[in-house]
């Protein structure tokens, strides 16, 4: 990985919002990138992995660094926040063009609004509790982006946040219920 | 809402959540004594969680391939095919095309796989076939098989067949490797695939067509066989022929090319060129599946794929070292073209693999000798070249699993200063190793099992508190060391350290719990994490007023050895110097058999920095302790010799050379036998020297 990605990437899970707005377009090309390879290679109209893109679009970072075990935990971190900020930035954007304003420029182009449309899930909402979350323990809510928007299983989202799997799946668990309280019943 | 309580509701959501219903209000009494407002939370929590316990659990798809024009094109999108409408095409391919169908009823929706044949195949004779073995098929109820739900025919005489749709699914292939998974983690896939075919073939069900493209997996790790029977449907006495054929010819075992009998041999022969392109990248090379015998080419090991190694986190040499031995035999053995000298059963090739996951040999057996022998030097991690061997391993892993808990009781006893700490480490164990449950009295447990059974037991044994639990982790996760298991290791002992890392435990035991864990990552190369560990355990016992001296080495140890792989070997030098310091100042250090250790991978590092006489002096006291400690007939003392004579080679004193190795393999052909690499290593150095020398 380029010597500046690889700082980009410290900085942004260190909590530096600049880094993060630096980041995102180059790993949000980059997930477009492995999005479109599978679009051709794949099966039409079957739903693509989040996780297998996010880590294929790490490979292509990384190219054949062997060291990079390190960076690939970070970077599986920090894409699971650019994919919480894409798909809250599309939700927005989407219901804007419902409502007939705003510009008719998709952060996804090839969004799976069918998903999106049938998900009970106000996914809005679920950003504003998680905000809340954080307040109440921030690490929980990291759970919750590599999980959720990352698509990580368990023992990614450990090694992405450095903390065990044991603790992962507690977090988890103990989150994702206190969010479906703060969310209400689905409608 | 505070951290602590935070903390606490995690802890108790978790247990409440896994234990059985009917213990649960006992549970939650325990758990919220003496705070009501604390119970309140837990049981809002509980019911939410109840209420909807799927939620958030299937990750939103960021992107969905969008059908091409042409799909939309395809006529039978839209219409109907008995209860089921087509929604959509999934695939298409020589055989037919796959459409994704939906079936409603007053209240629900189910979506299924509709596989619709091809026109211009024998329609009336494949339904009638599906009639007749339809209950058969029904009866493929196994969750790692998507079995036929509904068939019959388009109204344009195609027949169809509706099978489970599994949503976000990949190719067998395409799985492992956009997630990334390792060898063990593809050996781990690869059997309940394996178990799945064996339960089909004891409902009388071939596949024959089992290819990465029929194995999808789950976003769960799922593997998932489709068509199972299909094949058969199609072509029912095997009288297709050329062109129409009914398999993939990649994957074709040589009785299906050769027209001869299809058995379930047919199938062990596919998941075995399955096992052979997870493992290196590719299928074997076609010359060498018609050979009669398997060859040199049909070994995994002479076939990887670089970038294959990469994805798989090795590098191809590293990838060809682990493929080389088991994984190579157990390939041939289920390649082999005589069907009869295949694995008898998918059952016996997923046991095979079980076993290298295991660490134990493989029951595959190749045509060569010495096998066990050098099985057993590599798990004592002995390297095959010995000249290189770090001593220090062997002789902390050098006993076998059934020795594991004398091992650990004495572990417990140098660490835990608590009799009963030891004694709930100990009974555990004991436990867990006599094993024994009437109800399944016809068999044995392996060893893994019993882990397993001893974990889930772990984690529903409420009466031990942090600090037992810590030690039963750490103890178990030792003991998973041992087996080899060294994945699962890492995970029970991250446990274990997450416990004392909270303060559940004495620092001793938190520093010891570290080391294990550091340990454990440099078994799986991770020699960072595994320095970072060390030094972190190294931290906490200069911390301490009173510190075992043994576990303060061992740590200064487990640095050295991790800086080493590394390639800092300055720093790893100074380090075990510090070892030695520590070793030789302890009582009966001139038998300790660690300090033979020390000094021997000591002298090792000196080499490397090209200080050959501090090589020279590091050999002499190892050398001397060996022979203390085990006497002068043994093959440690053979090893040394033979690093020694190394040495001398070096420094031009051929004649010194000469007469270690002559020692050397006098004392190998004795204690270790012929056949023994090591015996033939000496001997290739020996001539070798001698032709040197006038």
């Amino acid at each position: 990985m380029s010597g500046h990605v690889t700082q980009l990437i410290r900085e942004a899970r260190h909590g530096n919002r600049d880094a993060l707005d630096q980041l995102m377009p180059l790993i949000h090309d980059e997930l477009s990138v492995a999005a479109r390879r599978h679009l051709r290679g794949e099966r039409a109209g079957h739903t693509l992995d989040t996780a297998a893109l996010v880590n294929e679009a790490y490979l292509r970072l990384a190219q054949q660094d062997r060291a990079a075990w390190q960076d690939r935990a970070h970077f599986l971190a920090v894409a699971s926040m650019i994919m919480r900020r894409v798909l809250v930035n599309h939700a927005k954007q989407r219901k804007r063009l419902k409502r007939g304003d705003g510009a008719k420029h998709l952060t996804l182009s090839h969004a799976d609004d069918a998903a999106l449309d049938s998900s009970d899930l106000d996914i809005e909402a679920l950003d504003d509790a998680l905000n809340r979350l954080a307040e109440v323990d921030a690490r929980a809510a990291r759970v919750v982006e590599c999980r959720y928007f990352g698509g990580l299983k368990i023992d990614e989202t450990a090694e992405a946040l450095n903390i065990s799997p044991a603790t992962v799946k507690r977090q988890w668990l103990l989150a994702k219920t206190w969010l479906r309280r703060e969310i209400g019943p689905s409608t | 809402m505070d951290q602590d309580c935070w903390q606490r509701l995690q802890a108790a959501l978790s247990a409440l959540v896994e234990c059985s219903r009917a213990d649960r209000p006992a549970l939650l009494q325990r758990l919220s004594e003496g705070d009501p407002a604390f119970r309140v939370e837990l049981e809002s929590l509980l019911g939410h969680f109840d209420s909807d316990p799927e939620f958030l659990e299937h990750p939103l798809p960021g992107w969905v391939a969008m059908p091409q024009d042409d799909e939309r094109a395809d006529p039978l999108v839209g219409e109907t095919v008995g209860a089921w409408i087509i929604v959509s095409r999934i695939d298409r391919g020589g055989m037919g095309a796959v459409y994704l169908g939906e079936r409603s009823g007053g209240d629900f929706t189910q979506f299924a796989a509709i596989k619709v044949i091809a026109p211009g195949m024998d329609s009336e004779g494949i339904i009638s076939r599906f009639h007749a073995e339809r209950r058969i098929l029904a009866a493929l109820d196994h969750p790692n098989i998507a079995s036929i739900l509904d068939g019959g025919v388009t109204v344009d005489g195609r027949p169809w067949f509706a099978m489970r749709y599994l949503e976000g699914a990949l190719a067998v292939d395409a799985y492992c490797d956009t997630h990334t998974l390792s060898l063990n983690e593809r050996l781990r896939l690869m059997i309940p695939i394996c178990e799945s075919v064996q339960f089909a073939h004891q409902n009388l069900v071939i596949h024959r067509d089992i290819k990465p493209a029929n194995i999808l997996v789950t976003p769960h790790e799922v593997p998932v066989l489709l068509d199972f029977g299909i094949a058969k449907l199609l072509d029912a006495d095997g009288e297709l022929t050329g062109a129409t054929r009914l398999f993939t010819p990649d994957f074709a075992s040589p009785e299906q090319r050769s027209g001869a009998i299809v058995t379930t041999a047919t199938d062990v022969y596919q998941l075995g060129m399955l096992l052979f392109q997870l493992a290196c990248g590719q299928r074997p090379p076609i010359e060498s599946r018609d050979a009669a015998s398997p060859s040199h080419s049909s070994r995994p090991s002479e076939c990887v794929v670089p970038e294959h190694a990469r994805l798989m986190g090795e590098t191809p040499e590293g990838l060809r070292r682990r493929l080389r031995g088991d994984i190579d035999v157990v390939c041939q053995q289920a390649l082999h073209p005589e069907p009869q000298r295949r694995y008898r059963s998918a059952e016996a090739l997923a046991d095979d693999l079980s076993r290298i996951l295991e660490g134990l040999p493989v029951r595959a057996r190749p045509d060569t000798l010495g096998y066990r022998m050098g099985k057993f030097l590599r798990r004592n991690r002995w390297s095959a070249s010995l000249a290189a061997a770090l001593f220090v391993v062997a002789i902390g892993f050098g006993v076998f699993a059934s020795l594991a808990a004398s091992r650990i009781a004495e572990q417990s006893r140098t660490v835990s200063l608590e009799r009963d700490r030891a004694q709930a480490t100990v009974d555990f164990l004991t436990d867990l190793f006599t094993l024994a449950d009437p109800t399944r009295a016809e068999r044995e447990y392996s060893a893994s099992e019993m882990l397993d059974r001893g974990l889930v037991g772990l984690r529903e044994n409420d009466a031990l508190n942090s600090s037992e639990r810590n030690a039963v982790l750490t103890a178990v996760g030792s003991v998973l060391q041992v087996r080899g298991d060294h994945e699962r290791a890492r995970d029970v002992l991250a446990e274990a350290v997450d416990i004392s890392r909270g303060g559940g435990t004495g620092p001793e035991s938190h520093a010891n719990s570290l080391l294990e864990l550091a340990k454990a990552e440099y078994r799986l190369e991770n020699f960072v994490a595994s320095e970072q560990l060390a030094r972190e355990s190294l931290d906490v016992l200069d911390g301490m007023a009173d510190v075992t001296p043994d576990l303060r080495a061992s740590a200064l140890n487990q640095i050295a050895i991790a800086l080493s792989d590394q390639g800092r070997l300055e720093a790893s030098a100074a380090m075990l110097e510090q070892v030695v310091e520590v070793r030789r100042s302890l009582p009966g250090a001139e038998v300790d058999e660690d300090l033979a250790a020390n000094w021997n991978n000591l002298g090792l590092i000196y080499v490397d920095l090209g200080r050959l006489e501090q090589a020279r002096a590091a050999y002499d006291e190892s050398l001397e302790i060996v022979d203390r400690r085990f006497g002068t007939q043994h093959p440690y003392g053979a090893f040394l010799l033979h690093a020694r004579a190394e040495l001398h080679e070096k420094q031009g004193e051929s004649e010194l050379a000469m007469a270690d190795l002559r020692q050397a393999l006098r004392i190998a052909e004795v204690t270790l036998g012929e056949e023994h690499p090591f015996v033939t290593q000496a001997r290739a150095s020996l001539e070798e020297l001698g032709g040197r020398s006038p």
